[in-house]
């Protein structure tokens, strides 16, 4: 197996006034190709931050990062987009659907964005896929909690990405509603074979995932 | 924590973010300087255009006489009694052995009424002190008399006090040739030269600035009397003050709207920024009503502010302006300023109230969401309509100077609310490629925000541009009205029998004589077979027409063109009409109800005649050319008594030599020197042309600068939906065109639809106000539609910036605020 994700002595501190706030101590972490990995830790532990910097969406503050062979913290912002495009998905706590667009269109929005062909027909079969066909024609508003996750689980994968990141998928979700999600979520991953990357304080997600890691004061500790 | 502590805690908060209030302090402060020096400039713009005008006429109106007017004064009620008195006439001075013809003007003690009599190193003076003069410097120079020697007027010697330089009425005092010599009334009537004089000239003037007594002396004046204003023999300064007033009403509309539309965009702004915490303030218990106050206070804290420093501003800019300026501003007290003060006030309370109200009346829920519309439903919406409409009335009742600007203002902004509505419709429908849609989602998927921020635009793009459009036509035709070689000298009473004589005399001065134009004193007894006295009842001037006596005259071979441009019907041509036929000025005809066909009653001398109207003429009183409101067919008049009148440009010369000669052939006639009077108009509308430049220079620039941060106010929910755009995987050059789409088509339909209305308003207001012939400039229009979007693609190339360096994770940091 190869690692798709690959960090080195990477950190990330801010610095509030003349004080220096370590969020993440120097890490050093490996991702396989089509793992599933779920990063657990109480809150403030830097679980988010982490994501962040894996994604590319956020810079570290030293340390070095590789998605494959490209390493990440080369690129500038511009390149790093370009990187991302049809490459890493994202699935928020709170769904971050567009709100000016029906379920659909926000489901094709990634497919148009890359190009893809017959977005339209991809995005139907997405949402097929999260069982809201029915609801395809409908605002994020309209819709409820879970539904609008499921929605932004179809987008996640709509252009068949290599990774998948989700940042607590099911903290604004009710039991049934976030076994769903989860269900969604690692069957694509299997199914597909993309890396899937989830943070959680949900021990229904813990114990599904092949690797658990946990974070503890931006120390990074591998379970099992 | 009880109510009050939570929200002094949430005040301080939002001072404390400081960067959309300082945008809204920002916008408003401008808006309000803006307000209060356009609002100032004009009104001593009126101010002193009104005083220019009287004082050259020496009063708002006079009854003039050839005898004493005592008697009659006598009869009259205290508050009709006359303001000041004049009397001139021509005669003699002496001093040793020289002689010269003077013009004396005795004056009493109220002298003058309005305007400055300045003395040459003295200032400005009033009536002289007994037993001394002021003179007119030809006169010293002439008699070789200086200041402190005595001459000789009629019995009585008196020292020159002091040389004139510059006498208000000087105009309204001409009359006869000769420098002019200023004395007391007591001193005059002791010369002996009043009672045997055969050509004094009596004068009382009023002043009477609202008109109120205008209408009911001008029933009193004895036959032998003439009654003037100042609005009707100063033909040229009122088309000016007619002019420019409509010219300063476009800037105040246009000021009226920048800063409507900053007040509802900026609040607009704020709010929508606000609605998690509004929201959360309900969540925390705290109600609608403390969450009203909160924002009320802010709001007010804000406006007073912004009205404080914009007061400041506003100060600055209109005294900057009017430093260019000077003399035919007059002050303006404190009206227009309290009145921009509370207009712009009002404005923002206007402006919040409505979105405040709706916003407030929302379920925390929903709020949380963020898809509310500002917009108002039900019960409330009707109650606020009500407010707004008391407001407005309010400010209607207070200043009558912003009636119809409001108005105009007010249906003009509903169109343009309605017509960005309707195009916002219409973009939601288009079919489109990926990046153009995604560029107008936010338009027209909340389509009541956007057409408030395209309307908004829209307004301030026609606020800019009117008096941008206007301007040019307006200045050049202000330029136009006077004449670089116009006549600056007339002769008057020339009698039948002294044609001959003083055509020989100007031909061989000037070269060719110019025209010696009949001129019959008539009264107008009948229109259509109406009276004098119901006619004169008639609204406007009317009266003036109808109760006093007309100027006649015949039109002259070939005298087509310098009558005036015809409006309706036909000159007569080589053959004349069967019976007498009259062409009207236009004016005249309006404030009579005469039209093509009407026909005319005049009594000339006790002679009665009718004459039909045959056109209705435009005419250019500026030019200072003669003209008559009365022109006859010719021959219609022949056989009635009547004198001649005669202009000319008298060259460089103070009195030209070949005068003299005139006036010692034909003493009868008197001379006009009208030279000051033309120099004046001309420096006043030098004066008025820079100071509208001026201020419709600074409506642009402070406009676009109120546009710049009214763009910026939509920012924050651009950043959000660009940064997840972004983390979909939008590629940067898709997020540029996307951008580039948005506030191109933004700016672009902005500029058309304003310029539409801008230009449409300008046809409008050229072809009504003004009366010129409206010439569109492509190039302005071009200008403004480039402008336009190269300044909202500016702000939106800002944001692109922004968002194309920034890490997206600052999305997930910064939640929705
Ligand atoms: N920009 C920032 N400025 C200051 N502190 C920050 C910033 N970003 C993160 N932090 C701090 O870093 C720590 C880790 O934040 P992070 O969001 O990664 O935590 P988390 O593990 O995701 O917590 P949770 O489970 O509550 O979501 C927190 O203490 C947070 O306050
Ligand atoms: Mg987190």
């Amino acid at each position: 197996m190869t690692a798709i994700l690959r960090t080195e002595q990477l950190t990330k501190w801010v610095t509030s006034g003349e004080q220096r706030i370590d969020i993440l101590h120097p890490l050093d972490l490996q991702i396989q190709a089509g793992e599933s990995v779920v990063i657990v830790g109480p809150s403030g532990s830097g679980k988010s931050t982490l994501m962040s910097l894996l994604a590319g969406i956020d810079a570290p503050s030293s340390g070095r990062i590789w998605l494959e062979q490209q390493e990440l913290t080369a690129l500038d912002e511009g390149e790093l987009a370009a990187l991302r495009r049809g490459t890493i998905s994202f699935v928020f706590q709170d769904f971050l659907l567009l709100p000016a667009l029906t379920a659909l269109e926000n489901v094709m929005l990634p497919l148009q964005l890359i190009g893809a062909e017959a977005p339209r027909e991809q995005a139907q079969a997405r949402l097929a896929e999260v069982a809201l066909t029915a609801r395809q024609h409908h605002f994020p508003a309209q819709l409820s909690g879970g539904e609008q996750q499921r929605v932004a689980v179809a987008r996640a994968y709509a252009s068949h990405p290599r990774i998948l990141f989700a940042d607590e998928p099911t903290g604004n979700l009710d039991a049934a509603s976030g076994e769903q999600v989860i269900e969604l979520l690692f069957r694509l991953n299997r199914e597909q074979g993309t890396t899937l990357v989830v943070v959680t304080h949900d021990e229904r997600v813990a114990g599904r995932a092949q690797r658990r890691l946990q974070l503890d004061a931006g120390q990074l500790l591998e379970l099992d | 924590m009880n109510a009050r502590g939570l929200l002094r805690i949430l005040f301080a908060g939002e001072l404390r973010r400081s960067g959309q209030l300082v945008g809204l302090l920002v916008a408003l402060t401008a808006g309000c300087a803006l307000l209060w020096a356009v609002a100032v400039v004009s009104a001593r713009i009126d101010n002193g255009l009104n005083l220019h005008t009287a004082a050259l006429f020496g009063g708002d109106f006079r009854v003039s006489a050839p005898r004493p007017l005592d008697e009659w004064f006598d009869s009259l009620p205290p508050e009709l009694k006359p303001q000041g008195q004049i009397i001139s006439l021509p005669t003699m001075a002496r001093y040793g052995q020289a002689m010269r013809l003077v013009r004396l003007k005795g004056v009493d003690d109220g002298y003058p009424l309005l305007g400055e009599l300045r003395i040459e190193g003295q200032g400005a003076q009033g009536s002289p002190p007994p037993g001394q003069v002021w003179v007119g410097p030809a006169l010293v120079r002439q008699l070789g008399a200086g200041v402190g020697e005595s001459i000789l007027i009629g019995q009585s010697e008196f020292s020159i006090a002091g040389i004139i330089e510059r006498e208000p009425d000087s105009v309204a005092s001409g009359f006869s040739l000769g420098p002019r010599v200023i004395l007391g009334m007591v001193d005059l009537a002791g010369t002996g030269l009043v009672g045997f004089g055969s050509r004094i000239s009596y004068r009382a003037s009023f002043l009477d600035p609202d008109e109120t007594r205008l209408a009911i002396l001008s029933e009193r004046v004895p036959p032998w009397a003439r009654l003037t204003t100042a609005a009707e023999e100063m033909n040229q300064t009122r088309e000016l003050l007619r002019k420019s007033g409509h010219f300063m009403m476009v800037l105040v509309i246009s000021a009226l709207l920048l800063c409507g539309v900053t007040a509802v965009l900026a609040v607009q702004g704020l709010l929508v920024g606000r609605l998690r915490d509004l929201a959360l303030l309900g969540l925390l218990g705290v109600t609608r009503g403390s969450v009203l106050r909160l924002f009320v206070a802010l709001f007010l804290t804000l406006g007073i502010a912004a009205v404080v420093m914009g007061g400041l501003l506003g100060e600055l800019l209109q005294r900057g302006i009017v430093a260019m300026m000077g003399e035919p501003l007059a002050a303006a007290g404190f009206k227009p300023r309290l009145v921009s003060l509370a207009v712009m006030l009002g404005l923002l309370m206007v402006a919040a109230l409505p979105p405040l109200l709706a916003v407030t009346a929302i379920p925390p829920k929903r709020l949380l969401t963020g898809q509310v519309s500002l917009w108002l439903s039900g019960r409330r919406a009707w109650l606020i309509i009500g407010l707004l409409l008391a407001g407005l009335g309010l400010i209607l009742l207070l200043a009558d100077a912003l009636r119809l600007p409001l108005l105009l203002a007010v249906s003009g902004g509903l169109a343009i609310v309605l017509l960005a509505r309707l195009q916002v419709w219409l973009l939601g429908r288009l079919p489109a490629p990926l990046e153009p849609r995604l560029a107008l989602l936010g338009l027209s998927r909340s389509p009541a925000r956007s057409s408030i921020a395209l309307s908004g635009l829209t307004l301030a793009v026609v606020a800019l541009m009117l008096p941008l459009l206007l301007r040019g036509d307006f200045i050049d035709q202000l330029a136009g009205q006077l004449p670089v070689d116009g006549p600056d000298r007339y002769l008057i009473d020339i009698q039948p029998d002294q044609h001959r004589g003083v055509s020989e005399v100007l031909g061989a001065a000037l070269g060719s004589p110019p025209p010696l134009h009949p001129v019959y004193r008539a009264r107008l007894t009948r229109v259509d077979g109406i009276g004098a006295k119901r006619l004169a009842a008639r609204e406007g001037r009317a009266h003036l027409y109808a109760q006093r006596e007309n100027n006649l005259s015949e039109l002259l071979p070939g005298g087509e063109a310098e009558a005036g441009e015809l409006i309706a019907g036909r000159w007569w041509g080589a053959n004349p009409p069967a019976g007498p036929e009259v062409s009207v000025e236009e004016g005249w005809a309006d404030a009579l109800g005469v039209d093509l066909g009407s026909e005319l009653e005049f009594n000339v001398a006790g002679q009665s005649f009718r004459a039909r109207v045959s056109s209705l003429r435009r005419v250019n009183w500026s030019s200072m050319e003669i003209n008559f409101f009365l022109l006859f067919s010719p021959g219609a008049l022949t056989g009635l008594p009547h004198t001649f009148i005669t202009a000319y440009n008298g060259g460089s010369a103070e009195v030209p030599a070949f005068e003299e000669t005139l006036i010692r052939q034909f003493p009868n006639i008197s001379v006009i020197d009208v030279a000051q009077l033309v120099g004046g108009l001309r420096e006043l509308v030098d004066q008025l042309a820079r100071a509208l430049l001026a201020l419709a220079v600074a409506l642009p620039v402070i406009g676009a600068a109120l546009l710049w941060t009214l763009l910026l106010t939509d920012r924050q929910q651009l950043v959000r939906e660009a940064l997840l755009l972004r983390l979909l995987g939008a590629a940067d050059g898709q997020l540029r065109r996307i951008y580039l789409w948005r506030y191109g088509l933004l700016g672009a339909l902005a500029a058309l639809l304003g310029g539409g209305v801008a230009i449409a308003g300008a046809y409008y207001l050229s072809q009504s106000l003004f009366e010129m012939a409206y010439r569109p400039g492509p190039g302005l229009l071009l200008g403004f539609l480039v402008g336009a979007v190269a300044l909202t693609l500016a702000s939106g190339y800002g944001t692109a910036r922004m968002i194309l360096d920034s890490p997206p994770a600052r999305l997930l940091r910064q939640r929705p605020s």
